[in-house]
């Protein structure tokens, strides 16, 4: 169980810097819609700093910003999950269920973080890039089926427990 | 369930009551009553022995089949 609690542990310092991130993303939200001068603000895409911040431009960044908040939840959620296995409730019907929201969040993270930068690199570098190989939406995409498959395996797991624990 | 356990039935027959049964065959009440109230998924040969010598019967005595 130590590697349990170095994880909850690492997870807990990572749910501690979100609690900051969360207000942020949050209050970022309607200041990018409504404040008409956001150009002081430096807003950075794929690490190239985006200068005419228009509409399309403005909810390509609130798509990102709508991805963290997701990202955020999927901490607290992973939290959560890690609190039911160091309590030894591995197959309790939460632990599953939250497995299978939490690899559905990931996906749309997935979607939600690589979207913003392929439309922005579109639309205003004018050049398609075609990555074979290793790339992080295809990684974080992995990770989300990952999950909904452990949803899948504790969920049957939980069944053969049951069954065993009714065995006479 | 198709399997119907008539252990309630042998007990009154053999006027055993089942935390006696329980203690001889060495399971818990909680676990007898699982099996008596048929909640059970599957009984264990070795239970279903220990169940037979206590009350003197044979396992179609217990367990009985009925078409759903």
């Amino acid at each position: 169980m130590k590697k349990l609690n170095l994880l909850k542990n690492i997870i807990d310092f990572l749910w501690i810097i979100s609690v900051i991130g969360i207000p942020i993303a949050l209050f970022s939200i309607p200041a990018i819609f409504f404040i008409h001068d956001v150009s002081q603000i430096p807003f950075k895409v794929i690490g190239q700093e985006i200068k005419p911040i228009n509409f399309p431009i403005r909810m390509l960044i609130i798509f990102m910003l709508l991805a963290s908040l997701i990202l955020f939840y999927c901490i607290y959620l992973f939290k959560k999950i890690l609190h039911y296995f160091q309590q030894l409730n591995f197959f309790d019907a939460f632990v599953y269920l939250t497995m299978n929201k939490l690899g559905l969040l990931i996906i749309i993270f997935a979607f939600l973080h690589t979207l913003p930068s392929f439309i922005y690199e579109l639309l205003y570098s004018n050049k398609i890039k075609v990555v074979f190989g290793y790339t992080s939406f295809l990684l974080v995409f992995a990770l989300g089926l990952f999950f909904m498959v452990l949803s899948e395996v504790f969920k049957k797991a939980g069944q053969l427990k049951q069954e065993n624990d009714l065995t006479i | 369930m198709a399997i119907i356990v008539n252990l309630d039935v042998m007990l009154a027959k053999r006027k055993i009551k089942s935390k006696e049964l329980a203690a001889i065959i060495g399971i818990t009440t909680t676990n007898l009553s699982i099996l008596k109230s048929g909640k059970a998924k599957a009984v264990r040969f070795s239970t279903l022995a220990a169940i037979c010598k206590a009350l003197d019967c044979q396992p179609s005595d217990i367990l009985e089949y009925v078409a759903d």
